[in-house]
Protein backbone atom coordinates (compact mmCIF):
# COMPACT_ATOMS: atom_id res chain seq x y z
CA UNK A 1 0.00 0.00 0.00
CA UNK A 2 1.51 3.50 -0.95
CA UNK A 3 1.17 5.48 1.93
CA UNK A 4 -0.06 9.13 1.54
CA UNK A 5 1.85 11.85 3.67
CA UNK A 6 -0.78 12.15 6.54
CA UNK A 7 -0.16 8.41 7.04
CA UNK A 8 3.61 8.61 6.46
CA UNK A 9 2.98 11.58 9.84
CA UNK A 10 1.06 9.39 11.88
CA UNK A 11 3.69 6.74 11.69
CA UNK A 12 6.72 9.20 12.30
CA UNK A 13 4.27 10.26 15.54
CA UNK A 14 4.41 6.54 16.21
CA UNK A 15 8.03 6.39 15.88
CA UNK A 16 8.89 9.80 18.08
CA UNK A 17 6.02 8.48 21.12
CA UNK A 18 7.92 5.25 21.06
CA UNK A 19 11.04 6.88 21.39
CA UNK A 20 9.73 8.84 24.31
CA UNK A 21 8.59 5.80 26.28
CA UNK A 22 12.71 4.68 25.52
CA UNK A 23 14.10 7.37 27.26
CA UNK A 24 11.85 7.02 29.95
CA UNK A 25 14.47 4.32 31.08
CA UNK A 26 17.64 6.55 30.97
CA UNK A 27 18.38 8.84 33.38
CA UNK A 28 18.00 12.24 32.68
CA UNK A 29 16.68 12.28 29.60
CA UNK A 30 14.09 14.77 28.64
CA UNK A 31 11.14 14.06 26.31
CA UNK A 32 10.48 14.96 22.88
CA UNK A 33 6.93 16.12 23.88
CA UNK A 34 6.15 18.12 26.62
CA UNK A 35 2.94 16.47 27.56
CA UNK A 36 4.78 13.35 28.43
CA UNK A 37 7.31 15.28 30.67
CA UNK A 38 7.41 15.27 34.69
CA UNK A 39 6.63 18.81 36.58
CA UNK A 40 10.34 18.79 37.96
CA UNK A 41 13.63 16.48 38.41
CA UNK A 42 13.63 13.46 40.75
CA UNK A 43 16.63 11.52 41.59
CA UNK A 44 17.05 7.90 43.43
CA UNK A 45 19.48 6.45 46.06
CA UNK A 46 22.36 4.16 44.47
CA UNK A 47 25.43 2.71 45.57
CA UNK A 48 26.67 3.87 42.74
CA UNK A 49 29.85 6.15 44.21
CA UNK A 50 30.24 7.75 40.40
CA UNK A 51 26.34 8.52 40.46
CA UNK A 52 25.62 12.03 40.89
CA UNK A 53 22.56 14.09 40.55
CA UNK A 54 22.45 18.22 39.68
CA UNK A 55 19.85 20.71 40.73
CA UNK A 56 17.37 21.61 38.48
CA UNK A 57 18.32 23.65 35.51
CA UNK A 58 22.14 22.53 35.45
CA UNK A 59 24.07 20.66 33.05
CA UNK A 60 27.11 18.56 33.16
CA UNK A 61 29.17 19.31 30.25
CA UNK A 62 30.70 16.35 28.25
CA UNK A 63 32.11 16.38 24.06
CA UNK A 64 32.03 13.67 21.48
CA UNK A 65 35.17 12.28 19.87
CA UNK A 66 35.10 15.22 17.57
CA UNK A 67 35.22 17.94 20.26
CA UNK A 68 31.61 19.36 20.42
CA UNK A 69 30.68 19.89 23.30
CA UNK A 70 27.44 18.82 24.62
CA UNK A 71 25.14 19.09 28.15
CA UNK A 72 23.68 16.28 29.66
CA UNK A 73 21.33 15.53 32.67
CA UNK A 74 22.67 11.92 32.77
CA UNK A 75 24.96 12.08 35.68
CA UNK A 76 25.59 8.31 35.44
CA UNK A 77 29.07 8.05 34.99
CA UNK A 78 32.04 5.53 34.98
CA UNK A 79 35.28 5.09 34.71
CA UNK A 80 37.08 3.74 31.43
CA UNK A 81 40.78 3.91 30.80
CA UNK A 82 40.93 6.48 33.74
CA UNK A 83 38.98 9.08 32.59
CA UNK A 84 35.79 10.11 33.70
CA UNK A 85 32.89 9.08 31.01
CA UNK A 86 29.25 9.51 30.90
CA UNK A 87 26.56 6.68 29.92
CA UNK A 88 27.69 6.88 25.94
CA UNK A 89 31.51 6.48 26.73
CA UNK A 90 32.17 10.42 25.99
CA UNK A 91 34.61 12.03 28.42
CA UNK A 92 33.13 14.36 31.29
CA UNK A 93 34.39 18.00 31.52
CA UNK A 94 35.55 19.69 34.43
CA UNK A 95 38.46 21.73 36.24
CA UNK A 96 41.43 19.60 36.62
CA UNK A 97 43.42 20.17 40.42
CA UNK A 98 46.07 21.50 38.39
CA UNK A 99 44.52 23.75 36.19
CA UNK A 100 41.94 26.43 35.80
CA UNK A 101 41.05 25.82 32.09
CA UNK A 102 37.86 23.24 31.10
CA UNK A 103 39.25 19.40 30.50
CA UNK A 104 38.46 16.07 30.84
CA UNK A 105 38.37 14.72 34.08
CA UNK A 106 40.71 11.64 34.58
CA UNK A 107 42.90 9.96 37.13
CA UNK A 108 46.60 10.60 36.72
CA UNK A 109 48.52 8.49 34.36
CA UNK A 110 50.77 6.56 36.09
CA UNK A 111 48.53 6.28 39.24
CA UNK A 112 46.01 4.71 36.55
CA UNK A 113 48.93 2.85 34.71
CA UNK A 114 50.04 1.17 37.84
CA UNK A 115 46.88 0.53 39.47
CA UNK A 116 47.22 2.85 42.11
CA UNK A 117 43.78 4.42 42.23
CA UNK A 118 40.78 2.98 44.18
CA UNK A 119 37.49 3.98 45.26
CA UNK A 120 36.60 6.53 42.96
CA UNK A 121 34.06 9.04 43.76
CA UNK A 122 32.56 12.29 43.01
CA UNK A 123 31.56 14.29 46.15
CA UNK A 124 28.81 16.94 46.65
CA UNK A 125 30.86 19.62 45.81
CA UNK A 126 31.81 17.87 42.48
CA UNK A 127 35.03 17.04 43.27
CA UNK A 128 36.09 13.82 41.17
CA UNK A 129 37.92 11.87 44.09
CA UNK A 130 39.97 8.65 44.62
CA UNK A 131 42.53 7.25 47.07
CA UNK A 132 45.70 5.82 46.61
CA UNK A 133 48.16 4.19 49.05
CA UNK A 134 51.59 5.24 50.26
CA UNK A 135 53.88 4.69 53.17
CA UNK A 136 55.73 6.70 55.30
CA UNK A 137 59.51 6.55 54.90
CA UNK A 138 60.21 7.39 58.09
CA UNK A 139 57.77 5.14 60.41
CA UNK A 140 56.62 2.51 57.78
CA UNK A 141 53.45 3.05 57.69
CA UNK A 142 51.01 3.09 55.33
CA UNK A 143 48.35 5.72 54.54
CA UNK A 144 45.52 6.05 52.62
CA UNK A 145 45.70 9.27 50.79
CA UNK A 146 42.61 11.06 48.99
CA UNK A 147 43.41 12.86 45.89
CA UNK A 148 41.17 15.16 43.63
CA UNK A 149 42.00 14.66 40.32
CA UNK A 150 39.42 17.69 39.74
CA UNK A 151 35.60 19.48 39.92
CA UNK A 152 33.09 18.82 37.76
CA UNK A 153 31.71 21.49 35.80
CA UNK A 154 28.16 22.55 35.77
CA UNK A 155 26.30 24.71 33.35
CA UNK A 156 23.37 26.96 33.58
CA UNK A 157 21.50 28.13 30.46
CA UNK A 158 19.23 31.52 30.26
CA UNK A 159 16.10 31.35 31.17
CA UNK A 160 13.50 30.10 28.74
CA UNK A 161 16.33 28.91 26.71
CA UNK A 162 15.05 25.64 24.77
CA UNK A 163 17.92 23.17 23.93
CA UNK A 164 17.73 21.02 20.81
CA UNK A 165 18.91 17.19 21.72
CA UNK A 166 18.38 14.01 19.08
CA UNK A 167 18.34 11.21 22.27
CA UNK A 168 16.88 12.86 25.42
CA UNK A 169 20.31 13.12 27.01
CA UNK A 170 22.90 15.33 25.13
CA UNK A 171 21.56 18.85 24.87
CA UNK A 172 22.84 21.61 22.31
CA UNK A 173 21.81 25.09 23.39
CA UNK A 174 20.55 27.18 20.30
CA UNK A 175 23.08 29.29 18.45
CA UNK A 176 24.66 31.85 20.06
CA UNK A 177 23.60 30.89 23.78
CA UNK A 178 26.00 30.45 25.96
CA UNK A 179 25.88 28.76 29.18
CA UNK A 180 27.21 30.33 32.25
CA UNK A 181 29.77 27.33 33.77
CA UNK A 182 30.38 27.11 37.81
CA UNK A 183 30.97 24.50 40.08
CA UNK A 184 29.10 22.82 42.21
CA UNK A 185 28.74 24.84 45.51
CA UNK A 186 29.90 28.24 43.90
CA UNK A 187 28.09 30.91 42.39
CA UNK A 188 24.76 30.28 43.77
CA UNK A 189 25.37 26.57 41.63
CA UNK A 190 23.95 24.52 44.33
CA UNK A 191 25.76 21.39 45.70
CA UNK A 192 25.50 17.79 43.70
CA UNK A 193 23.75 15.25 45.36
CA UNK A 194 26.25 12.22 45.43
CA UNK A 195 24.84 8.53 44.95
CA UNK A 196 21.76 9.41 43.38
CA UNK A 197 20.72 8.80 39.71
CA UNK A 198 18.51 11.20 38.06
CA UNK A 199 15.27 9.97 36.79
CA UNK A 200 14.11 10.13 33.34
CA UNK A 201 11.90 13.64 32.70
CA UNK A 202 9.72 11.29 31.58
CA UNK A 203 6.39 10.00 32.88
CA UNK A 204 6.29 6.67 31.77
CA UNK A 205 2.76 5.78 32.13
CA UNK A 206 1.98 9.00 29.91
CA UNK A 207 4.30 8.22 27.44
CA UNK A 208 2.72 4.65 26.84
CA UNK A 209 -0.73 6.22 26.80
CA UNK A 210 0.47 8.44 24.08
CA UNK A 211 1.90 5.84 22.24
CA UNK A 212 -1.22 4.02 21.95
CA UNK A 213 -3.43 6.85 20.98
CA UNK A 214 -0.50 7.57 18.36
CA UNK A 215 -1.20 4.11 16.96
CA UNK A 216 -5.24 4.29 17.44
CA UNK A 217 -4.55 7.97 15.43
CA UNK A 218 -2.69 5.66 12.67
CA UNK A 219 -5.39 2.99 12.29
CA UNK A 220 -8.28 4.90 12.01
CA UNK A 221 -6.39 6.87 9.24
CA UNK A 222 -5.69 3.89 7.81
CA UNK A 223 -9.26 3.00 7.74
CA UNK A 224 -10.20 5.62 6.12
CA UNK A 225 -7.80 5.44 3.83
CA UNK A 226 -9.39 1.98 3.15
CA UNK A 227 -12.83 3.46 3.29
CA UNK A 228 -11.64 5.73 0.67
CA UNK A 229 -9.26 3.56 -1.82
CA UNK A 230 -12.67 0.89 -1.51
CA UNK A 231 -15.15 4.22 -2.12
CA UNK A 232 -13.26 5.08 -5.23
CA UNK A 233 -13.35 1.64 -6.72
CA UNK A 234 -17.36 0.88 -5.85
CA UNK A 235 -17.69 4.23 -8.25
CA UNK A 236 -15.07 2.98 -10.96
CA UNK A 237 -16.91 -0.20 -11.09
CA UNK A 238 -20.47 1.85 -11.26
CA UNK A 239 -19.39 3.81 -14.30
CA UNK A 240 -17.91 0.79 -15.88
CA UNK B 1 27.15 -2.26 42.76
CA UNK B 2 29.90 -3.99 41.05
CA UNK B 3 31.74 -1.13 41.48
CA UNK B 4 32.59 -1.21 44.81
CA UNK B 5 34.22 -4.67 44.72
CA UNK B 6 37.13 -4.85 43.05
CA UNK B 7 37.33 -8.23 41.50
CA UNK B 8 40.18 -10.51 42.70
CA UNK B 9 43.86 -10.91 39.93
CA UNK B 10 46.85 -12.13 40.25
CA UNK B 11 49.18 -9.37 39.86
CA UNK B 12 53.18 -9.07 40.49
CA UNK B 13 55.01 -8.15 42.78
CA UNK B 14 57.91 -6.57 43.36
CA UNK B 15 61.06 -8.48 45.85
CA UNK B 16 62.39 -4.96 45.85
CA UNK B 17 61.39 -4.38 50.06
CA UNK B 18 59.44 -1.08 50.81
CA UNK B 19 61.70 -0.32 53.34
CA UNK B 20 64.35 -0.07 50.95
CA UNK B 21 62.45 2.02 49.17
CA UNK B 22 62.26 4.12 52.42
CA UNK B 23 66.03 4.43 52.43
CA UNK B 24 66.08 6.21 49.19
CA UNK B 25 63.20 8.58 50.13
CA UNK B 26 64.90 9.26 53.62
CA UNK B 27 67.81 10.30 52.12
CA UNK B 28 66.73 12.06 49.13
CA UNK B 29 64.38 14.36 51.63
CA UNK B 30 67.52 15.00 53.52
CA UNK B 31 69.17 16.35 50.29
CA UNK B 32 66.13 18.00 48.98
CA UNK B 33 66.10 19.74 52.52
CA UNK B 34 69.05 21.35 52.38
CA UNK B 35 68.82 22.56 48.48
CA UNK B 36 65.54 23.89 49.36
CA UNK B 37 66.58 25.11 53.04
CA UNK B 38 63.29 23.99 54.34
CA UNK B 39 61.92 21.20 56.20
CA UNK B 40 60.46 18.77 52.89
CA UNK B 41 57.54 16.21 53.33
CA UNK B 42 57.99 12.94 51.76
CA UNK B 43 55.73 9.77 51.19
CA UNK B 44 56.68 6.84 48.99
CA UNK B 45 55.01 4.96 46.80
CA UNK B 46 55.34 1.00 47.09
CA UNK B 47 57.70 -0.60 44.72
CA UNK B 48 55.84 -2.39 41.88
CA UNK B 49 55.93 -4.31 38.59
CA UNK B 50 54.61 -1.89 36.11
CA UNK B 51 53.03 -4.38 33.03
CA UNK B 52 54.43 -3.19 29.82
CA UNK B 53 51.84 -1.08 28.40
CA UNK B 54 52.04 1.13 31.75
CA UNK B 55 55.60 2.53 31.17
CA UNK B 56 54.96 4.81 28.12
CA UNK B 57 52.31 6.54 30.67
CA UNK B 58 55.21 6.27 33.07
CA UNK B 59 57.99 8.12 30.76
CA UNK B 60 55.26 10.69 29.10
CA UNK B 61 56.78 13.90 28.54
CA UNK B 62 59.30 13.02 31.19
CA UNK B 63 62.89 13.87 31.76
CA UNK B 64 64.94 10.41 32.02
CA UNK B 65 68.40 10.14 34.03
CA UNK B 66 70.26 6.77 34.06
CA UNK B 67 72.30 5.76 37.00
CA UNK B 68 74.56 2.72 36.85
CA UNK B 69 75.14 0.99 39.59
CA UNK B 70 76.81 -2.42 40.47
CA UNK B 71 73.70 -4.39 41.02
CA UNK B 72 71.18 -2.89 38.70
CA UNK B 73 70.53 0.40 36.68
CA UNK B 74 68.56 2.61 38.29
CA UNK B 75 66.66 5.53 36.24
CA UNK B 76 65.35 8.89 37.82
CA UNK B 77 62.01 9.43 36.08
CA UNK B 78 61.02 13.41 36.21
CA UNK B 79 57.77 14.45 34.47
CA UNK B 80 58.07 17.89 32.89
CA UNK B 81 55.59 19.48 35.07
CA UNK B 82 57.37 17.65 38.41
CA UNK B 83 60.95 18.99 36.86
CA UNK B 84 59.58 22.15 36.30
CA UNK B 85 58.15 22.57 39.87
CA UNK B 86 61.20 21.50 42.08
CA UNK B 87 63.00 23.59 39.30
CA UNK B 88 60.54 26.79 40.44
CA UNK B 89 61.10 26.15 43.83
CA UNK B 90 64.98 25.81 43.97
CA UNK B 91 64.66 29.25 42.35
CA UNK B 92 61.55 30.28 44.87
CA UNK B 93 59.03 31.31 42.48
CA UNK B 94 55.73 30.29 43.47
CA UNK B 95 53.53 29.89 40.42
CA UNK B 96 54.51 27.31 37.91
CA UNK B 97 53.40 27.36 34.18
CA UNK B 98 53.49 23.79 33.70
CA UNK B 99 53.22 23.54 30.13
CA UNK B 100 56.77 25.24 29.04
CA UNK B 101 60.19 23.60 28.92
CA UNK B 102 62.96 24.01 30.50
CA UNK B 103 65.14 26.80 29.99
CA UNK B 104 68.70 25.98 30.05
CA UNK B 105 69.76 27.44 32.95
CA UNK B 106 66.99 25.41 34.73
CA UNK B 107 68.00 22.11 33.03
CA UNK B 108 71.29 22.54 34.74
CA UNK B 109 70.09 23.29 38.11
CA UNK B 110 68.00 20.39 37.59
CA UNK B 111 70.62 17.68 36.46
CA UNK B 112 72.68 19.11 39.78
CA UNK B 113 69.53 18.38 41.94
CA UNK B 114 69.18 14.90 40.29
CA UNK B 115 73.35 13.94 40.61
CA UNK B 116 72.93 14.91 44.40
CA UNK B 117 69.25 12.56 45.20
CA UNK B 118 71.31 9.57 42.66
CA UNK B 119 73.47 9.44 45.89
CA UNK B 120 71.05 7.87 47.37
CA UNK B 121 70.00 4.96 44.71
CA UNK B 122 73.22 2.84 46.45
CA UNK B 123 71.02 0.51 48.56
CA UNK B 124 68.89 -0.31 45.46
CA UNK B 125 71.33 -0.58 42.92
CA UNK B 126 74.66 -1.21 44.76
CA UNK B 127 77.94 1.29 44.59
CA UNK B 128 80.38 2.03 41.84
CA UNK B 129 83.46 3.61 41.96
CA UNK B 130 82.57 6.34 39.98
CA UNK B 131 78.83 7.69 39.87
CA UNK B 132 77.69 8.25 37.23
CA UNK B 133 74.25 10.10 36.03
CA UNK B 134 73.64 10.55 32.70
CA UNK B 135 70.32 11.91 30.81
CA UNK B 136 68.88 9.61 28.66
CA UNK B 137 66.30 9.65 25.78
CA UNK B 138 64.53 6.31 26.85
CA UNK B 139 64.40 3.94 29.05
CA UNK B 140 64.22 -0.13 28.34
CA UNK B 141 63.71 -3.14 29.62
CA UNK B 142 63.60 -1.85 33.00
CA UNK B 143 61.49 -3.84 35.45
CA UNK B 144 60.57 -1.97 39.15
CA UNK B 145 59.49 1.13 39.46
CA UNK B 146 58.70 3.13 42.30
CA UNK B 147 58.18 6.89 43.28
CA UNK B 148 59.17 9.56 45.89
CA UNK B 149 55.63 12.02 46.58
CA UNK B 150 57.22 15.36 47.25
CA UNK B 151 54.33 17.24 49.03
CA UNK B 152 56.10 20.15 51.05
CA UNK B 153 57.57 22.76 49.88
CA UNK B 154 56.12 21.70 45.99
CA UNK B 155 54.02 18.96 44.89
CA UNK B 156 56.15 16.91 42.98
CA UNK B 157 56.78 13.55 42.01
CA UNK B 158 60.12 11.28 41.41
CA UNK B 159 60.31 8.03 39.83
CA UNK B 160 62.97 5.84 40.67
CA UNK B 161 62.91 2.54 37.97
CA UNK B 162 65.31 -0.16 38.43
CA UNK B 163 66.43 -2.75 35.40
CA UNK B 164 65.87 -5.72 37.54
CA UNK B 165 63.96 -6.98 40.09
CA UNK B 166 66.15 -8.36 43.55
CA UNK B 167 65.64 -12.11 43.11
CA UNK B 168 63.35 -13.08 46.35
CA UNK B 169 65.46 -15.49 48.49
CA UNK B 170 63.81 -18.58 49.35
CA UNK B 171 62.51 -19.20 52.47
CA UNK B 172 61.11 -22.36 54.40
CA UNK B 173 58.31 -21.35 55.47
CA UNK B 174 56.43 -24.19 56.45
CA UNK B 175 58.92 -26.42 59.04
CA UNK B 176 58.49 -30.24 59.53
CA UNK B 177 57.06 -29.83 63.12
CA UNK B 178 54.26 -27.32 61.55
CA UNK B 179 52.96 -31.34 59.59
CA UNK B 180 53.55 -33.21 63.37
CA UNK B 181 49.23 -33.17 63.76
CA UNK B 182 48.51 -33.72 60.22
CA UNK B 183 46.85 -37.45 60.76
CA UNK B 184 47.76 -40.60 58.50
CA UNK B 185 47.39 -43.80 57.93
CA UNK B 186 49.17 -46.38 59.58
CA UNK B 187 49.57 -50.35 59.53
CA UNK B 188 51.10 -53.03 61.39
CA UNK B 189 51.57 -56.51 59.22
CA UNK B 190 52.68 -59.73 60.65
CA UNK B 191 55.08 -61.58 58.31
CA UNK B 192 53.77 -65.41 58.97
CA UNK B 193 56.49 -66.77 56.80
CA UNK B 194 55.54 -70.33 55.20
CA UNK B 195 52.57 -72.34 57.13
CA UNK B 196 50.56 -75.10 55.79
CA UNK B 197 48.16 -74.85 53.09
CA UNK B 198 45.67 -76.99 54.55
CA UNK B 199 45.82 -74.78 57.85
CA UNK B 200 44.95 -71.77 55.14
CA UNK B 201 42.03 -73.85 53.80
CA UNK B 202 40.37 -74.99 56.72
CA UNK B 203 40.36 -71.02 57.43
CA UNK B 204 36.46 -70.30 58.85
CA UNK B 205 34.95 -67.66 60.61
CA UNK B 206 36.00 -68.84 64.50
CA UNK B 207 38.91 -70.65 63.53
CA UNK B 208 42.43 -69.93 65.63
CA UNK B 209 45.65 -69.61 63.71
CA UNK B 210 48.17 -70.17 66.69
CA UNK B 211 50.94 -67.75 65.77
CA UNK B 212 55.04 -69.00 66.96
CA UNK B 213 56.77 -66.66 69.52
CA UNK B 214 59.02 -65.64 66.88
CA UNK B 215 57.01 -64.81 63.89
CA UNK B 216 55.94 -62.08 66.70
CA UNK B 217 59.31 -60.16 65.96
CA UNK B 218 58.45 -59.87 62.21
CA UNK B 219 56.21 -56.72 62.30
CA UNK B 220 56.54 -54.01 60.19
CA UNK B 221 54.45 -50.63 60.62
CA UNK B 222 53.82 -49.49 57.23
CA UNK B 223 52.57 -45.17 56.60
CA UNK B 224 50.66 -44.58 53.15
CA UNK B 225 52.39 -47.83 51.23
CA UNK B 226 56.00 -46.76 52.63
CA UNK B 227 57.64 -49.30 55.30
CA UNK B 228 58.38 -47.03 58.18
CA UNK B 229 59.94 -49.46 61.00
CA UNK B 230 60.16 -52.72 61.74
CA UNK B 231 60.26 -54.55 65.23
CA UNK B 232 58.37 -56.77 67.47
CA UNK B 233 54.68 -57.12 68.44
CA UNK B 234 53.54 -57.69 71.79
CA UNK B 235 51.42 -56.05 74.93
CA UNK B 236 53.49 -53.63 77.10
CA UNK B 237 51.95 -52.42 80.30
CA UNK B 238 48.48 -53.66 78.92
CA UNK B 239 48.70 -52.64 75.78
CA UNK B 240 49.17 -53.89 71.99
CA UNK B 241 52.71 -52.45 71.46
CA UNK B 242 55.42 -52.37 68.81
CA UNK B 243 58.97 -52.33 69.91
CA UNK B 244 60.85 -50.63 66.89
CA UNK B 245 63.91 -52.31 66.15
CA UNK B 246 64.98 -50.59 62.88
CA UNK B 247 63.89 -47.41 61.48
CA UNK B 248 63.43 -46.77 57.56
CA UNK B 249 62.85 -48.79 54.55
CA UNK B 250 62.95 -52.12 55.40
CA UNK B 251 62.37 -55.60 53.16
Amino acid sequence: MLLNPALSAALDRISERAEDVRRAFTPGTVARYDDVATARPSSEFTLDPLAVSAADGLYFVTRNERGEVSYTRNGSFALRNGRLVNGEGEPIRGFAASGNELSDLKIDAVDEALGRASDPKIERDGSFVYARVTIDPRSGLRKTQRVVAGRVALARFPAGTRLATTDGSRCIPPPGVQPKLALAGDANFPALRPMHRERSRINLDESLVKLNDAYIAFDALRAAEQAKANLGKAAMDLVK
Amino acid sequence: MSKRIRKPVFRPRSALPPSAACVVANGVRETLTSIFSSPVEMRVFEPSIPAPPAWPAIVKDAVLYRVRGSIADAAIVLRSADALSLVAALFGEGFVHRERELSPIEGDVLDRTVNAIAAHLVSVCGTRESRCVERIGTIEGYSTYFELLVEEPVGARIGIALSRDPSPEPRGCIEIGHLAAVPIAARVTLDLGRIPSGAVAELRPGSILTLRPYDLQRCSLHAHGRSVARGTCGVRNGHYALHVEAVGATT
